[in-house]
């Protein structure tokens, strides 16, 4: 590698690291997702013939390098690249052109070299591919390379945005579409129904640094993830007896990125040159020798080691495809640091593992071995068995076939015999088996494949399949192009067509689908999440150097690009899709419209932007879908069984727990939707707060327990035992454990108050309360709570319990009871600003049940158990209100969030 | 039988008899409507026109380019069932079908054995010979792999073909015996002479037996072959003689409630059971009566709703005081049987039984047969049966 090639690679991995460790601050785990965009403009040198002068420009847009300092980069880059800084002028544009779009700089970059065409040639081979193996780890990041020779333009666009992948730790996805590894089959495309790998990962090992190696001083971990492939899909190749042609390997280090290093002495790879180092290759009966004969010249992510698979003796008496499988092997190198991983250790990572991973690897030579041999075996054993399904359906097909032609062949009855030749067209029995071999054998086979295939289907949208379609073809054309080195005046279009084609799809993607789907929030959200993934445009540099315009759509993006998840989204939505789709939205979608134009009215309170109106609708709409999810998930599993059934218990546990889990998106749509900003965090309004939370989980279990003073003597008078007894029945933790069994306790104590207080208190008040005040929310939120416990009718109903009316009956008094209950819990809620409180409550109240009053009346000891039930009420009401005084809990949420929608002090609130 | 054990007076009988008369009534009041219905052993010419319009069919969709498919009533589905108190379960007539594809992986062996087996049964019908469904396994027990995939596979082939298994000419060693005051001849002539004292096996050709005689009261049925050995060596069958005991030792095979159908049809005494009061002694119970899922399309020829359960009643653990040691814990495998026998068509006309089932449900015990033994070694020969043939204790 030389030259560009050389200083391109090493600016990308430069930025790719700055980039990754940028976002590792924000969110662990994501992809990285953007553009950048490498073109190299080369003219014939006017100083010295048949060189040509080369200006590489590297440029992202968008937020991707927010924190870059470009003095800073230019020095380091520098000192990575010694043999370039003499001779190279390094110049930085801060862009100014694209200062409009937004707030943010996009990053651009430029530097001049002479060079003979033909290395250039290479040199452009090999950024390509150094590009694709990155795509291959990095599907969401796109990388445009142009490359203009005399003003004949050729252009190749790399990401896997929408391809099929596998998700690897540390934000890397690996791409497992097949075409990228293997050239497409030259025969039977048909045979072809699985277009995947299906990569099985090593255990991870700990690569030790040997001491020898000079300057480390790492305060983290190298960990290396084999993972292994067999590739096409084995179950495709099952009816080709099955080889393994060759071996590919390929390497990535940290960051996923391709671990080249250019024009040094020592490759990282020479150790893998050895093929029988880290893989005893006899044990799978593979014969294999080191394949030097690459072609850079290619549509596939070139290996950065690949063997060949020479035919065992045996082998070769039968008549062997020659072109095979290929075991894909990948080497993921990470490193890992107890810290946040700085840029600069990373960077060092790298070029230690550029120089020294054979080193490294020999360090740890026994368990490097292990991982890999565990990650091949087990994706041999995927060939195995698919060679073992298509034994089966060999066995399978002979006994039917056989079979058949025993009965027919023995058969007496002639006219049998007959009706069956001529179904088959055939003159007589032997002619007749084999067609029926024949045509057995393709209808199964055909049939089988396609049934045995692991082809999932793909999760996109049609149209921007058209998209990823156009550029598909466009990157063949370009590439060929360039390839062939021909003049075409076209390439210029081609690009074009290529940098417009896109945004205008998406575009047309987003209406259409607006279009079909019903007005409800949810449609609406996840057309925002569409738009939300940066789609930056970066300006392409056209042969005068003038600047290209944006395409229009682009306006779409770069709002949504800059509002983020708020509203603005919704509203860039809507004006951007045609006429049409606003209509199919409806009303809702127009009210959303007038609504959500923060920028209009910018200074109102968080509160002030959507109308109250509009706000209390989306809440009160939440609150209904909530409680309906909540009960309806107790119903979506059909059953025979009465409630107390432990079978229905488990199952209506897992789908309360879902829908619980769940609940706090409901809250977070409201908040997208409504816009309304609570100052807090939505787990804080929701009652998980650490602040006070011992007062707030004692205090009211305290209060609940002497407003149910009375029951509690009666349950202490009833108990047969007295009290110490049953404090060490209490305290046994075998009770506990047989608690724990019981699926009705475990129901009614634990999942049912904590669910339903999520569901109906901690969900619905923070979305109730801006719409209708503190006070009137303790008592519009039991009503949804009410009408929840309502489905119990249908379930005595149909098991007829009792009369109907009596039915309805105690539904009635459980409506009341449970309103009450509810507002109680409410104000708790609201007072201590804690979900424990609530929860614990709920279980207490549980647990009693409805104060028995008949059996209070006619109990022997009555009169000192009345006294109970009325001092338990009075005193009760006497600690109401300071039990529960906010200033014992901190600050409440849900009192803030009042207070800045502008509402006068609440009355709850102090 | 110039020694024909002595058996109680007959007024012991006078329960039974008027028990058997009822019975008796019931039949006549009910006309001969069973005469008909169910598959009639089919001709030799009928198996093999049946068995090559299956392969007719399959030619023919090969041929149109489709892949194949066996088409088999679905046993496996309680709403393909329907209950007929005077019948038992049977099939409705327009079921469900399954089908078996030969296009997909997970079928397309279990297709191929039914065409091995089909090719089988032609030439065993072809020759006139018969064999064994283990005969089956063993030509290719690496292709089968187990006996129950014949087994099952056989099953389906009756099924699909509308045909008993005999006329399939598979036969199945039966494991069941039989003791007591009876009398036959075997199709080639073999006289059979069963005793109170030896067992005799169940005849494998049920239907060939003629010329039955017998003098008995009444068919006990016995669950366990313990049981039923025990009985013999307390010389309860001479004791109650003259009465024929039978067991199927567990779940009964098609030649013993074939040879329990036969006996009903021929005597019309009364049957009893005498099973575990756990729910896999119910639901053997319930074989015999009203026949199983699995053999529906059969039931006409296989089930006896004249049968009764005897013993042992959940609730007699109850009435005769048993001791809670010699009580089982219901497993919860037990507790979804018994749940699923509840949920069966038949329980309903039979409120009695229903009871019973409640009965175990709700002390979630069990007790084997054997738990009377704790009582005294020999109240089961002694106090127990006789005492609930001679009082009509049975249900």
């Amino acid at each position: 590698m030389e030259g560009t090639a050389v200083a391109v690679c090493e600016i990308l991995k430069y930025l790719i690291i700055h980039w990754k460790c940028e976002t590792a601050g924000v969110s662990k785990g994501t992809l990285l997702e953007g553009q950048l965009v490498i073109s190299i403009e080369a003219l014939n040198s006017k100083h010295q013939t048949n060189t040509l002068h080369c200006v590489t420009t590297i440029a992202s847009a968008g937020s991707i390098y927010g924190g870059l300092v470009l003095e800073k980069f230019l020095k380091e880059i520098q000192s990575t690249l010694p043999g370039f800084s003499a001779k190279l002028p390094w110049t930085s544009e801060e862009a100014s052109s694209s200062q409009d779009i937004s707030g943010v700089t996009p990053f651009q970059m430029t530097f001049e070299v002479h060079e003979k065409p033909r290395i250039l040639m290479t040199n452009s081979l090999m950024i390509k591919d150094f590009l694709h193996k990155i795509v291959m780890v990095h599907p969401k990041i796109r990388f445009n390379f142009n490359v203009r020779v005399n003003g004949i333009l050729s252009t190749e666009l790399f990401g896997a945005k929408n391809e099929p992948t596998l998700n690897l730790s540390n934000g890397m996805a690996l791409v497992v579409n097949y075409q990228h590894y293997v050239s497409r089959a030259k025969s039977g495309t048909t045979e072809f129904f699985c277009s995947r790998i299906h990569p099985v990962l090593g255990p991870p090992v700990v690569l030790f640094i040997p001491d020898d190696v000079a300057g480390v001083d790492l305060l983290g971990e190298l960990i290396l993830t084999p993972a292994a492939a067999l590739c096409p899909c084995p179950k495709v190749f099952s009816n080709q007896l099955n080889r393994i042609s060759s071996v590919s390997i390929f390497l990535y280090g940290p960051s996923g990125l391709p671990l080249i290093s250019p024009s040094r002495e020592q490759p990282p790879t020479t150790v893998l040159k050895d093929t029988f180092c880290f893989i005893d290759w006899k044990k799978y009966h593979l014969c294999v020798v080191p394949n030097l004969d690459l072609n850079l010249d290619r549509d596939l992510v070139l290996p950065d080691v690949s063997y060949r698979v020479e035919c065992s003796k045996e082998d070769q008496s039968q008549n062997m495809d020659p072109q095979g499988q290929t075991l894909l092997l990948f080497f993921f190198v990470d490193f890992h640091s107890g810290f946040q991983v700085q840029q600069m250790e990373l960077w060092g990572v790298h070029t230690l593992l550029t120089t020294h991973l054979s080193t490294i690897l020999m360090e740890s030579h026994s368990v490097v071995q292990d991982s890999i041999e565990a990650a091949v075996d087990q994706a041999l054993e995927q060939h195995h068995q698919a060679v073992k399904a298509h034994q089966k359906l060999q066995t399978s097909l002979s006994v039917a076939v056989n079979s058949i032609m025993s009965i027919v062949t023995g058969s007496t009855s002639s006219s049998f015999r007959k009706s069956c030749f001529q179904a088959l067209q055939a003159a007589d029995t032997q002619e007749f088996g084999t067609k029926l071999h024949k045509s057995f054998h393709e209808i199964m086979q055909y049939r089988f494949l396609h049934h045995g295939s692991c082809e999932v289907k793909q999760q996109l949208l049609p149209e921007k399949n058209d998209a990823e379609q156009s550029t598909e073809d466009a990157h063949e054309n370009s590439s060929l192009e360039f390839l062939a080195g021909r003049a075409v005046a076209a390439g210029g279009l081609q690009s074009v067509r290529v940098a417009e084609s896109r945004p205008w799809a998406l575009s047309r993607a987003l209406s259409l689908r607006v279009h079909a789907d019903p007005p409800a929030p949810r449609a609406v959200s996840s057309s925002i999440k569409l738009l939300r993934a940066p789609r930056v445009c970066v300006s392409v540099r056209g042969g005068a150097g003038q600047v290209r315009e944006p395409a229009p759509p682009d306006d779409v993006t770069r709002t949504s690009g800059r509002r983020g998840p708020t509203g603005g989204g919704i509203t860039s939505l809507v004006r951007a899709a045609s006429p049409g789709a606003m209509a199919a939205l409806g009303g809702d979608g127009l009210r959303l419209l007038s609504v959500s134009r923060p920028e209009r009215q910018p200074e109102s309170a968080a509160l002030g932007g959507p109308g109250p109106g509009l706000c209390c609708w989306v809440s009160v709409f939440s609150c209904l879908s909530l409680a309906c999810s909540y009960v309806g998930s107790l119903y979506v599993w059909k059953s025979e069984l009465p409630r107390d059934h432990p079978a229905v218990i488990k199952r209506r546990f897992t789908s309360v727990l879902v829908v619980s889990s769940l609940s706090p998106l409901c809250v977070l749509l409201w908040r997208e939707l409504t816009g309304i900003q609570p100052g807090t965090s939505l787990l804080t309004l929701m009652g998980f707060r650490l602040e006070g939370i011992f007062p707030a989980a004692l205090l009211p279990l305290l209060l609940t327990m002497i407003l149910f003073l009375g029951p509690l003597m009666q349950l202490s008078m009833d108990c047969p035992c007295d009290l110490t007894d049953g404090l060490k029945v209490v305290l046994a933790p075998r009770s506990w454990a047989r608690c724990l069994t019981d699926m009705r306790w475990l129901r009614n104590q634990v999942i049912a108050p904590l669910t339903e207080e999520l569901v109906f208190r901690a969900c619905m008040l923070p979305m109730l309360a801006p719409c209708t005040g503190l006070g009137p929310a303790v008592f519009t939120c039991p009503l949804f709570f009410g009408v929840a416990h309502f489905h119990h009718i249908f379930e005595q109903l149909r098991f007829r319990q009792s009369s109907v009316g009596s039915i309805f009956l105690s539904a009635a008094f459980q409506f009341s009871y449970t309103a009450v209950f509810g507002a109680y819990t409410a104000f708790l809620f609201i007072r201590t600003g804690h979900l424990i409180g609530p929860v614990l409550c709920h279980s207490f109240c549980n647990y009693m049940g409805f104060p028995a009053v008949c059996a209070a009346l006619e109990h022997p000891q009555r009169r000192p158990l009345l006294a109970g039930y009325a001092l338990g009420v009075g005193l009760f009401l006497l600690l109401l209100q300071p039990l529960t005084d906010p200033k014992l809990y901190g600050s409440l949420p849900l009192c803030v969030l009042l207070e800045r929608a502008g509402d006068s002090e609440a009355p709850l609130c102090s | 039988m110039a020694f024909a054990p002595v058996g109680p007076e007959a007024s012991f009988f006078a329960a039974v008899d008027q028990h058997r008369a009822s019975l008796l009534a019931a039949l006549r009041g009910g006309g001969a409507e069973r005469a008909g219905g169910g598959p009639r052993p089919a001709s030799s010419s009928q198996v093999l026109a049946s068995i090559e319009n299956v392969i007719r069919d399959i030619i023919t969709s090969l041929a149109r380019n489709e892949a194949p498919a066996i088409t088999i009533d679905d046993r496996s589905s309680w709403e393909n069932m329907k209950f007929e108190d005077s019948v038992g379960l049977q099939m409705v007539s327009h079921c469900t079908t399954r089908k078996i594809k030969s296009d997909s992986p997970k079928s397309v062996k279990n297709f191929a054995l039914i065409l091995k087996i089909l090719s089988m049964i032609y030439k065993l019908v072809q020759s006139n010979t018969y064999t064994t469904k283990r005969d089956i396994y063993y030509t290719d027990s690496q292709l089968f792999g187990n006996q129950t995939v014949v087994d099952s596979i056989v099953t389906d082939v009756s099924c699909m073909l509308k045909v008993p298994r005999r006329s399939l000419h598979i036969l199945s060693t039966s494991k069941g015996l039989i003791a007591g005051n009876l009398r036959y001849i075997e199709e080639d002539g073999t006289k059979v002479y069963c005793s109170c004292t030896t067992a005799v096996a169940v005849s494998s050709n049920i239907q060939g037996i003629w010329n039955l005689i017998t003098d008995a009261k009444f068919l006990l049925i016995v669950e366990k072959d313990a049981t039923f050995q025990r009985l013999l060596d307390d010389n309860f069958c001479s004791r109650m003689s003259p009465c024929v005991i039978v067991t199927g030792k567990g779940v009964p095979d098609l030649n013993t409630r074939l040879l329990v159908k036969k006996l009903w049809d021929v005597f019309h005494v009364p049957i009893f059971t005498l099973v575990d009061a756990d729910p896999h002694g119910i639901e053997i119970m319930c074989i015999y009566k009203y026949g199983s899922m699995s053999m529906s399309f059969e039931a006409h020829n296989l089930t006896v709703p004249a049968i009764r359960w005897l013993g042992l009643l959940p609730s007699d653990i109850k009435r005769l005081n048993i001791p809670k040691d010699a009580l089982i814990p219901l497993t919860k495998r037990d507790q979804m049987k018994l749940d699923s026998i509840l949920k069966r068509p038949y329980v309903t006309c039979q409120p009695f039984w229903r009871r019973e089932m409640e009965i175990m449900a709700d002390s979630k015990m069990k007790a084997e047969i054997q738990a009377l033994t704790f009582l005294s070694s020999d109240y089961l020969s002694r106090v127990y049966l006789p005492n609930k043939l001679k009082f009509g204790g049975w249900i």
